[in-house]
């Protein structure tokens, strides 16, 4: 416990001016604006979506000019550090002694963790500032606990919780470091009211200058300095925007015989894709205005998307007769993508859409690719999209997350318009203004039970775990093999380097190939590799070995060459599974994660990246449910999506590792020697592979050369 | 510039690495699947796929624009593509280097600074030659100089084309939906 009262960081802002890169005109614009936040201060940033809250806010943190490309004019000192000059520098991040003392929370509810795992992910933060590698497990576990998220979530991987909890989690990566400075981009989005207030409490008590972006102003009154934007500029807020309109109903009520056609039934549906959500039913009327309630993680999203089709149903009965369902999840990027709105309408929609963009105040948007919006923006366009074409049950995920009142009230306007038409609606929020907007003769409110937080399931073990599980099974070395069973990974690299390099040297002659597979093999079985793992290879490697036979001899060698060269192929994979047994990268790379020690590493980059590789895939896959929906903009390939997607996931990655920390090594600021890599022998295989290819092919070419010369 | 490489770098390297890796390893079992058909054509069947192999080198030095960019992307690719499903194995390993190195010489002939598609098509060109280079003494030793030629031709083609232009299609189409602009490139 420190004594000394650490000294907090300033913020100084004028004549703030940013322009993204590949866009004309500048994103924000404060000139004629300056600001002085001292230590221990709030500054809260509120405004319409879209206005550049977020990109103020990631200004504050560094970020704009270094990090995320595009161009910063004025004056924005933090904590010293003069931040326009880094950008006009074109430093590669933040300077790295502000990202120290920085805790960052991202917006949601795109993925802004960096790793899989949730602990892994939060001691990161810790990993890359030089904490004792002793005290981080417990300060972890504290974090996660203080942010309200139950023990096992830890364990579990971050993009398997619920919208709420994943908000949780994001404070909890930012919070665990004690930071002196906070930048949390709506901190309390897709919270329920409990953990709502606690989250607000924790920040309010924080010895740390705050920057927060948030609409509830109410609850966020602490703040010293508010800073209301609209379109990037400074604009006076305007007071007692209650929309009048709120409460009351603005047209007669329908007829009373449209609420008893049943429009959409499910019974107990399950899906295996959320183990942790039990059984779901529900059913939606015609005309009426369902507003789905519950805690963070009870599975609301999960009920939605079930009742939508986009979740496959693994258990239970589904029941829609020939409705037009549409679906907005909570991520409105999973609908657009990079696509514009306009892009995405059919022909005979074009007009209905046209007027509920209007309505919505998003009509000058239409033909502006989503990828570009604010997620407000894409919110609501993803509304009008869906709702121009002319569903009977349309089912909402959070319609009014991360929006302010005046965009709330458009919005339920718009749906409970849509009620009023003889649509069913089901809605799932937490927001109160939601409830409020919904006239009593259209509202019915259901409260979903239980569903991820409750089930005392004690997580599921992961693919990694589930999968050396089974091979531990397969695999049990009777005494015999032990004997001539080699374990020590260098002495198994050693080997495996010792027969592909004779393999490669060798003449292709089937005796000679043979020669060398035979006792790779004979090695790589005593090692542990199993029946199983075998006989999978000569299944993967029999169309491979006959295929290239016959090309040979088709080519003119012979019968010897030709066998040689398939037998080559045996030698390999032999000498793979000597240097690698089954599962064993994914161990590694498990093994890795759970073992961070090193501030950088390009490992760590890529296994995070890779990790990124399943969500991205399940992304893409839910994203082409939700679109075949709508029928249109579907992709011819599956491929242009996924790199697509991937591609977008680039910025995204690259913030969450930046702000937990994670540093180039440069001359400035050397790597820690204190603490060495363990995974130190996955970089050195990674290398030395790589060195060894290019030897090897460089090699056999001179090899080659002589022996024609000779 | 073009030495200095940033996390947002770093990060789209690995990213497009292993998202090419992804490709690779599927198209493995494709190629795998049809060896039988086209073993008596064997040289179509490379003109006709193999050039998707060499679609990391020249797509990630395309995207990033730095030096080593193309040789580690492919590298990435590669080893991906062989702990995911690779009848080649630990081949497929050196395979990618050769192929890298390949499309890596050729930007690094134009000074990393020229990025036109004959560029790009050179560069996917230069990784066919390093795919001949590498396949041909390993498992078609024995055949005749036609017959290698004739592979050796092949793969060279269909690199430029299927590899360079794949890579330049793909960043065309990632450049139209402005996925591009959020990382700088």
């Amino acid at each position: 416990m420190s004594s000394t009262v650490r000294s907090l960081p300033e913020i100084e802002i004028a004549d703030l001016v940013w322009r993204p890169a590949g866009v004309a005109a500048p994103t924000l614009d404060l000139r004629g604006y300056s600001l002085h936040v001292r230590g221990g201060e709030t500054l809260l940033i509120s405004g319409a979506s879209g206005a550049g809250k977020s990109t103020l806010a990631a200004a504050c943190a560094g970020l704009l000019g270094t990090l995320v490309p595009g161009e910063l004019q004025g004056t924005l000192r933090v904590g010293g550090f003069d931040l326009v000059a880094a950008a006009v520098a074109r430093e590669p991040g933040p300077p790295a002694t502000l990202l120290e003392q920085i805790g960052v929370i991202l917006a949601g509810p795109a993925p802004r963790h960096a790793l899989p795992r949730l602990t892994d992910d939060v001691a990161l933060a810790l990993e890359s500032r030089g904490v004792p590698a002793a005290s981080i497990h417990a300060k972890v576990h504290a974090a996660i606990s203080a942010a309200g998220l139950p023990e096992r979530a830890g364990e579990s991987d971050v993009d398997r919780l619920s919208g709420g909890e994943r908000a949780l989690a994001a404070a909890a990566s930012a919070l665990v470091t004690d930071p002196a400075l906070l930048i949390a981009d709506e901190p309390l989005a897709g919270l329920d009211e409990t953990r709502a207030a606690a989250l607000v409490t924790q920040i309010a008590t924080l010895q740390a200058t705050r920057v927060l972006v948030a609409h509830e102003l109410e609850r966020l009154s602490f703040a010293n300095h508010t800073i209301h934007l609209g379109e990037g500029r400074v604009v006076p807020r305007a007071t007692a925007h209650r929309a009048e309109a709120l409460s009351e109903p603005t047209a007669p009520v329908g007829s009373g015989s449209a609420k008893s056609v049943v429009v959409l039934q499910l019974f107990a549906a399950a899906s295996a894709d959320r183990p942790n959500v039990p059984p779901v039913s529900i059913t939606m009327h015609a005309g009426e205005l369902a507003l789905l309630h519950g805690e963070t993680g009870t599975g609301k999203s999960a009920l939605l998307a079930l009742a939508a089709g986009v979740l496959p149903l693994d258990g239970g009965e589904r029941h829609v007769a020939d409705q037009v369902v549409r679906y907005v999840p909570q991520d409105p990027g999973l609908l657009l993508g990079a696509r514009s709105l306009a892009q995405m309408l059919a022909p005979g929609d074009v007009a209905r859409a046209e007027a509920f963009a209007r309505e919505l105040g998003v009509a000058d948007l239409m033909s502006r690719p989503a990828s570009r919006c604010s997620d407000g923006e894409r919110r609501r366009l993803a509304l009008v999209l869906t709702a121009s074409q002319g569903p009977t049950a349309l089912l909402v995920d959070e319609p009014t997350l991360g929006l302010d009142d005046a965009s709330a009230a458009r919005v339920m306007t718009l749906l409970v318009d849509q009620a009023r038409a003889g649509c069913s609606l089901l809605v799932a929020t937490h927001d109160e203004r939601a409830a409020r907007a919904v006239p009593p003769d259209l509202l019915r409110t259901v409260h979903h039970p239980t569903g991820t937080s409750g089930e005392a399931n004690g997580g599921e073990p992961s693919v990694i775990g589930r999968g050396v599980q089974l091979a531990s099974e397969l695999l049990g070395p009777i005494p015999v093999k032990r004997l001539i069973g080699v374990s020590n990974p260098l002495t198994r690299f050693g080997l495996a380097l010792f027969w592909f390099a004779l393999s490669v040297i060798s003449p292709a002659t089937a005796v000679a190939q043979g020669a060398i597979a035979l006792p790779a093999l004979i090695v790589a079985w005593s090692s542990g590799v199993q029946f199983l793992a075998t006989l999978r290879l000569a299944l993967a490697l029999a169309p491979a070995i006959a295929g290239l036979v016959i090309a040979n001899l088709i080519g003119g060698s012979s019968a010897e060459a030709a066998f040689g060269a398939g037998l080559r192929l045996v030698a390999f994979a032999a000498g793979s599974l000597v240097l690698l047994r089954p599962f064993e990268p994914l161990r590694l790379a498990d093994g890795a994660l759970q073992h961070l020690r090193a501030p950088f590493a390009p490992t760590l980059t890529l296994l995070a990246s890779a990790a990124t590789l399943p969500t991205l895939m399940r992304e893409a896959r839910e994203r082409r449910a939700i679109r075949r929906l709508s029928h249109r903009g579907s992709d011819p390939l599956l491929l242009a999506d996924l790199f697509d997607a991937a591609i977008r996931a680039i910025p995204r990655l690259a913030i969450a590792l930046e702000v937990r920390g994670v540093r180039l090594p440069s001359r400035a600021r050397p790597a820690s020697t204190s603490r060495p890599s363990t995974f130190g022998r996955a970089d050195l295989l990674i290398i030395l592979l790589s060195a060894g290819g290019l030897l090897v092919s460089i090699v056999r070419v001179l090899i080659e050369r002589l022996t024609l010369a000779a | 510039m073009n030495t200095r490489w940033s996390l947002m770098d770093l990060v789209s390297l690995s990213v497009i690495g292993i998202s090419c890796g992804a490709l690779f390893a599927g198209w493995n079992l494709l190629w795998g699947a049809l060896t039988p058909l086209f073993a008596l054509v064997l040289p179509l069947q490379y003109l006709l796929l193999a050039g998707t192999w060499v679609i990391a080198g020249p797509l990630a030095g395309l995207i990033i624009k730095r030096r080593g960019a193309a040789l580690f992307g492919e590298l990435i690719a590669a080893s991906v593509s062989f702990l995911l499903a690779s009848q080649w194995s630990i081949d497929a390993l050196f395979s990618g280097a050769a192929q890298g190195l390949g499309a890596e010489v050729i930007f690094l002939l134009f000074g990393y600074r020229v990025w036109g598609w004959s560029v790009v098509v050179a560069a996917g060109a230069a990784s066919g030659v390093g795919m001949a280079l590498h396949d041909l003494p390993l498992y078609f030793a024995g055949v005749d100089a036609s017959y290698a030629v004739l592979l050796a031709a092949a793969m060279v083609v269909s690199s430029a084309l299927l590899g360079g232009g794949g890579a330049l299609l793909l960043h065309r189409a990632l450049r139209r939906s402005g996925a591009l602009d959020a990382i700088g490139a």
